[in-house]
């Protein structure tokens, strides 16, 4: 599989150095508009064109797959132009700004004929599919509540993350993975309420507290927090005969105390032969080349941003938001 | 108030929190357990036998030998001991929660007043060391000014009487509310401004609710989210729960875990793993800080408009678990 990035920050870069390395994968080309001095060290070392258009990319007829890993309210524009040029689409989360631009992306897809798939990985970090499974074998009994927390620090204050009319802040860039890990796990929501920060605009700090109730009748609750100075992620299941517990700091199994440049320093995963994102990809490139769905969709990307969607309106109106039928 | 010991009873062995208090009371020098009175003869014998103390089966027998009066009936008798306490003109330490609704809570505050005797509510996790901690960093605005707080008071259900609406009065929101709303009222000396709550009966075959969540916000903006439920496993989990808190400031995170302080037993004669407490013991801490006022003539540290506050935020809660939507907290 030939593969074109776009977006060529942290993300772009990282997920075309994880690809790489997978069998049968080759990144021939990065695009971005800015072109980082990062980028072009990691093209020359993956012997791929560095671009400065997308357009260009997209031109290309070497590649049949394009990776969007661009700031989010630029994802629909891109996937639906990847989507016209007859490329097959892996769109990092949240899969767009809006639900109307999920919509019309996955629209462009079918219509073009080529797979639109969106990055959630939680669904790949084996804790996480494993406390899944432990629920869905019923080895708690009746799922009571979910909480999920997941902390890390405030972008950077020039980049895009930091605007939350880009991003959507804390809701739709962190809190969306485990929105779409407890509907993935305990079905659909029926409403959500939220307190945080957003609305404050405080400069450098962003958070938010959700609780969810499922229409199972299960409770969530789902932080994201972006005022923390290290990578924390927290999961616990309570059920009627049991309870699960996760978190990534008492998991560790190798830990380096040195001052080490934020690009390496712990936010990913380490200790497994095959990372997250990697398992990801594997599967996305898979289903690409005929082979099953993967375990994530666009359809559920979607349903995710709406959930991710519904938590920023509460904060905003201070209103528990009902999700409408999916 | 003399010099002597002061004479406490205490009225019904309901709560367990009745024992620690007992103990307490036996081991302070200026306090004298008088007597135990109990509306389950039985269960009021023994505790009296358990302490060497006299045993009353009528209350007013009780209460005319004390100075003061501990109450760890089931919640929903709260209301009439301590009012029957008042009409003695005894001083009354009351279990939380105060009562099991805001117009009761209110009586009981209003009641002791116009006796002139103190009603102290039991919120013994403020003298825990790494709250009185947590609270001189707030104070101090060591973490700049605070944006936001989750909390966690999760335990095992406690069985009995506690799932009895008649008697508990609601479930794990009426349970496990009442600590972290009191400690967030007392470290940052904000009021309840309003309050949303899912709760639900998921756990146990139950006629209250066992588990939920509860977002708060105070008066000074503060939002917190709390934890209340019974979701620690009552056959597996290691020990009965816990009071948690992780506070995000402007300029850095703090996190409490009050009974943290434990060893680890693995021990082939219980499958089980367990821990093993060695911190403080905030039960005493507070008997005694609660004696020395009464003692002094000074006003309770801990008193029944603070029990009252929290009951208003239960209710509330409950309010909102019932309309799904967020309701405000009035005084």
């Amino acid at each position: 599989m030939r593969i074109g990035v776009i977006g060529a920050g942290g993300m772009g870069r990282y997920q075309a150095t994880t690809i790489a390395r997978i069998t049968g994968m080759h990144v021939v080309a990065l695009a971005d508009s800015a072109v980082p001095p990062a980028a072009l060290q990691l093209a020359t070392r993956l012997g791929a064109d560095l671009l400065e258009a997308p357009a260009a990319l997209l031109a290309r007829p070497d590649i049949d797959t394009v990776v969007i890993a661009t700031p989010t309210d630029t994802h629909a524009e891109l996937a639906i132009a990847a989507a016209r040029a007859g490329k097959h689409i892996f769109c990092e989360k949240p899969i767009a700004r809006t639900l109307l631009e999920a919509q019309a992306m996955i629209a462009e897809a079918e219509r073009a004929g080529v797979k639109l798939a969106v990055g959630q990985v939680v669904r790949y970090f084996p804790a996480y599919a494993s406390a899944r499974d432990l629920v869905l074998r019923g080895e708690i009994g009746t799922p009571g509540v979910a909480r999920a927390m997941r902390m890390t620090g405030f972008p950077q204050k020039s980049s895009w993350y930091a605007d939350q009319v880009r991003s959507g802040g804390v809701a739709l860039d962190v809190m969306i993975h485990d929105f779409d890990w407890m509907r993935w796990t305990f079905g659909e929501v029926e409403r959500v309420y939220t307190l945080g920060l957003t609305p404050a605009k405080i400069e450098g700090r962003d958070a938010a507290m959700a609780v969810l109730r499922f229409r199972s009748g299960a409770i969530g609750y789902v932080e994201g927090n972006w005022c923390y100075s290290d990578f924390r992620t927290a999961l616990e299941v309570s059920g009627s005969d049991g309870l699960i517990r996760s978190d990534n700091h008492s998991t560790v199994t190798q830990a380096v105390n040195i001052n080490l440049p934020s690009e390496v320093a712990g936010l990913w995963p380490d200790g497994l032969e095959e990372g997250p994102y990697q398992a990801q990809f594997r599967e996305v490139a898979a289903w690409i080349e005929g082979g099953p769905l993967p375990r994530h969709t666009a359809h559920d990307g979607m349903e995710a941003l709406r959930i991710a969607l519904a938590a920023a309106e509460s904060m905003q109106t201070g209103q528990p938001v009902l999700l409408a039928d999916a | 108030m003399s010099h002597t010991a002061l004479r406490v009873g205490i009225a019904s062995f309901a709560h367990g929190h009745a024992n620690s208090y007992a103990a307490a009371l036996q081991k302070l020098p200026d306090a004298l357990l008088v007597g135990v009175w109990d509306d389950q003869q039985q269960r009021g014998q023994q505790a009296a036998a358990r302490y060497t103390t006299p045993f009353h089966a009528e209350l007013d027998l009780l209460l005319a030998t004390c100075d003061a009066l501990i109450v760890t009936a089931e919640n929903a008798h709260h209301h009439d001991l301590v009012l029957r306490a008042a009409a003695a003109g005894v001083h009354v330490l009351c279990e939380k929660p105060l009562a099991t609704n805001a117009a009761d809570a209110r009586a009981m505050v209003q009641a002791c007043a116009a006796a002139k005797v103190q009603l102290g509510t039991a919120f013994p996790v403020r003298y825990s060391p790494a709250v009185r901690r947590l609270r001189e960093m707030i104070r101090s605005e060591a973490l700049g000014q605070t944006l936001m707080v989750r909390a966690t008071n999760r335990g095992t259900y406690p069985g009995g009487w506690f799932g009895d609406p008649a008697l508990a009065g609601g479930g794990a929101l009426m349970d496990h509310i009442v600590h972290v709303a009191d400690l967030l009222r007392w470290i940052w000396g904000s009021e309840f401004h309003s309050v949303y709550a899912e709760a639900a009966t998921r756990y146990y075959d139950l006629p209250v609710d066992d588990c939920g969540l509860v977002l708060i916000t105070l008066e000074d903006g503060l939002v917190v989210s709390l934890d209340p439920s019974w979701s620690r496993p009552a056959q597996s989990f290691p020990t009965w729960g816990d009071v948690t808190m992780e506070v995000t400031g402007t300029t850095g995170i703090a996190s409490i875990d009050v009974f943290a302080q434990n060893v680890e037993l693995y021990s082939n004669r219980d499958i089980r793993a367990r821990l093993v407490p060695w911190g403080d013991d905030f039960d005493m801490l507070m008997i005694s800080d609660w004696l020395a006022a009464l003692r002094e003539g000074k006003p309770v540290p801990i008193t029944g408009e603070d029990g009252l506050r929290a009951v208003e935020l239960v209710e509330s809660a409950y309010q909102s678990a019932r309309t799904h939507q967020p309701v405000p907290v009035h005084k």
